[in-house]
């Protein structure tokens, strides 16, 4: 899977390179919107990391460019503008998805997940990680066999972590798709906290393995390994 | 109007001066109209003298023939008259016509009954008053007219008007020049304000613009516009304490990045401390982002043109959502919140303005309340038949000192404290701009010792 990212600021740029081949895949940067429109017409990718403020030639206008030509290649606009009208505009110019800077890298991994189909969630009505199963008809979790009683939110909250097990999961990613809060000006941080903590106490630990783990600084990962 | 000229000074001398020609010559038409009805009413008088004196030297010979008896009248000479039968004949002419025709008398006017005057102009320019009337002498019917030149009449006019003529633009150059050193003199004020104005800038925003007459109309406004400068100077401080508070707030996080960085690479430790290292600097990354998010919030709410998305809004399920979503963090300190809604109310709202600014209230509520207490919401309609959402805490209350300063950006009654409990100091601010951006008001109660109730008032 090849990706190319059009970012101006040389660290971010680099941080998103090395970050991205940390999960396999190929990153191409351009640092102009020039550069940019030469690699898209010279080499095959499978998705455009595209920053809208750029010297030159700007987001909007490669993507209007791109989407003129026919170009089917999913965009995904990283920016420091997040009102309303910025994201309808990049949405309408032809945009697949739209991520506010600063932005929590496992947010992206799991964006672009989605945007490269890869991520897409399996119909299913058992989840499972370990001992630990969920059925998600009669809304039922055990581990190791035993009954745990969860709260509507919790049970909501498991959902999310096992679907994404093995993946670093950060509290917005939580505030959005669980607490399903998008204002990004009401902090819900030690809501989730506490959720996890009593999560954490009913799953976790009366047993031996422990699942929920704190990756300090970025989120959750639910996973058999301790990272 | 591109053709008067520009400066204020001219143009009201000019408009001044056009009302003041206008006024004089409409003086000046009325008052020759006057003077000329004057003189004619004059000489119809002098006419009416004539006739009285020439009726009475009238005789009618016993062969019908008239005679005049000259000798009783020492002007005789003078007096222009003729003497009419009632068939339309000239019956006698005064001496004084020789040389002057004058046309035949008119019968339809002139030979009905009473006195007719008229003008009349016979063909070398000769302008002639007219008298005649119908007499009867002895049985007979006869007609007088009697005529006088007009010629003093006109001089007289002529000399009135001509008067006029050099009086008039005498009066309206004079008038010209003194209403524009006027002008001068009463509007000097202005460009006192405008000089004063002009050298008032950012940095001495505290001065002010000269208020010469507090009554006259440039006092009025030099106060306005100084009321004006009041305010921009209060925004300006505002501003600059705003934007020295909000780069102290920057700086905490900031040192604490640099520091734990700094510290970190004194020595050369293993993976497990770099790791805590970085995650405990993304940490107080995550509390500059927070607080980017939130001064973002504030100043996008602040702009005029502001939109919201008002939506009807059952006001009691609503309440009951927001406490249940923030409730885990009450239960966490054993306090239990109670919601009070006597039934359902409708409101016009902004849902996430409104969860926003009701989770800021409730998040401040339980951070401040003791362990084991209640935080009561209540949810009415006041008498005014607003809605209200009131908060009440049995916290520490808020010092009156204190308590009108709350709402304002980073305000913190207990500095210290609040930061450690995370507390950007922006969660009130936030909460108010939340409710009045849509068009409500949130206001504060409290008693130290007792508690703080905020009230949200839609």
């Amino acid at each position: 899977m090849k990706i190319l990212v059009i970012e101006d600021e040389h660290k971010v740029a680099e941080a998103l390179k090395e970050g991205l081949e940390h999960e396999s895949y190929a990153v191409d940067i351009a640092h102009t919107g020039e550069d940019g429109f030469f690699l898209l017409n010279s080499k095959q990718y499978n998705l455009l990391l595209l920053d809208l403020m750029l010297p030159g030639r700007d987001g909007i206008e490669i993507l209007k460019t791109i989407r003129d030509k026919k170009l089917d290649i999913p965009v995904l606009i990283l920016t420091a503008r997040d009102t309303v009208e910025d994201r309808v505009l990049g949405l309408d110019s032809g945009a697949d998805d739209y991520l506010v800077k600063p932005f929590a890298f496992p947010e992206l991994l799991a964006r672009i997940r989605v945007l490269l189909k890869r991520g897409k969630e399996k119909q299913t009505s058992r989840l499972q990680l370990a001992d630990l199963e969920m059925d998600l008809i009669k809304r039922k979790v055990k581990r190791s066999g035993k009954d745990i009683a969860l709260t509507l939110r919790e049970f909501d909250l498991l959902e999310y972590l096992l679907r994404n097990q093995n993946q670093i999961v950060s509290r917005e990613m939580l505030a959005a798709d669980v607490w399903k809060e998008t204002n990004r000006a009401t902090p819900i941080d030690n809501l989730i906290d506490v959720h996890i903590a009593r999560m954490r106490r009913k799953i976790d630990d009366p047993f031996e393995t422990k699942l929920l783990h704190t990756v300090r600084g970025v989120g959750f990962i639910f996973s058999e390994d301790t990272p | 109007m591109s053709f008067l000229p520009k400066n204020i000074r001219t143009r009201l001398t000019l408009w001044y001066v056009l009302a003041l020609t206008f006024i004089l010559l409409l003086y000046a038409g009325v008052s020759i109209t006057l003077v000329y009805i004057n003189l004619r009413n004059n000489l119809d008088d002098q006419l009416q003298q004539d006739y009285e004196i020439v009726e009475n030297l009238i005789r009618i010979m016993p062969n019908g023939t008239v005679h005049i008896d000259s000798d009783d009248d020492p002007y005789f000479h003078e007096r222009w008259f003729q003497i009419w039968s009632a068939d339309w004949k000239l019956l006698y002419e005064s001496r004084s016509f020789t040389g002057k025709i004058l046309p035949p008398i008119s019968k339809s006017v002139e030979t009905t009954d009473g006195f007719h005057s008229y003008s009349l102009q016979l063909k070398n320019n000769v302008d002639l008053r007219v008298l005649s009337g119908k007499i009867n002498i002895d049985g007979k019917w006869l007609f007088i007219r009697l005529v006088r030149d007009e010629e003093s009449l006109w001089n007289q006019l002529s000399n009135f008007m001509r008067l006029m003529l050099i009086a008039l633009p005498v009066a309206i150059i004079l008038a010209g020049f003194g209403g524009y050193f006027l002008t001068k003199k009463f509007l000097s004020p202005i460009d006192e304000i405008a000089d004063k104005a002009r050298r008032i800038g950012e940095e001495n925003l505290k001065e002010r613009l000269p208020v010469i007459n507090p009554d006259d109309e440039f006092g009025n406004l030099a106060r306005v516009f100084n009321e004006m400068l009041e305010r921009i100077q209060k925004s300006f401080v505002r501003l600059k304490r705003f934007t020295s508070d909000a780069a102290h707030e920057l700086r905490t996080p900031l040192t604490a990045i640099r520091s734990i960085g700094e510290v970190a690479l004194q020595d050369y430790k293993d993976a497990k401390y770099y790791r805590e290292i970085i995650g405990s600097m993304l940490e107080e990354n995550r509390q500059l982002t927070h607080l980017v998010d939130n001064l973002l919030f504030l100043s996008r709410t602040e702009v005029k043109n502001f939109k919201t998305h008002l939506t009807k809004l059952e006001l009691k399920s609503f309440t009951q959502e927001t406490v249940e979503f923030i409730n885990v963090l009450a239960e966490e300190k054993k306090q239990t919140i109670i919601v009070k809604c006597e039934s359902e109310i409708i409101v016009n709202a902004d849902r996430t303005l409104l969860q926003q600014a009701l989770l800021n209230l409730l998040d401040n509520a339980i951070k401040y309340s003791p362990e084991n207490s209640e935080i009561l919401v209540k949810v009415n309609i006041a008498e005014d038949n607003s809605a209200v959402i009131e908060v009440k805490d049995n916290g520490p209350g808020i010092p009156g000192e204190h308590l009108v300063k709350i709402f304002e950006r980073f305000y913190r009654v207990d500095k210290g404290r609040s930061r450690e409990m995370g507390g950007s100091g922006l969660g009130l601010a936030i909460a108010r701009r939340a409710i009045t951006a849509q068009g409500g008001t949130l206001t504060v109660k409290s008693e130290v010792g007792v508690g703080s109730s905020f009230k949200i008032i839609l």
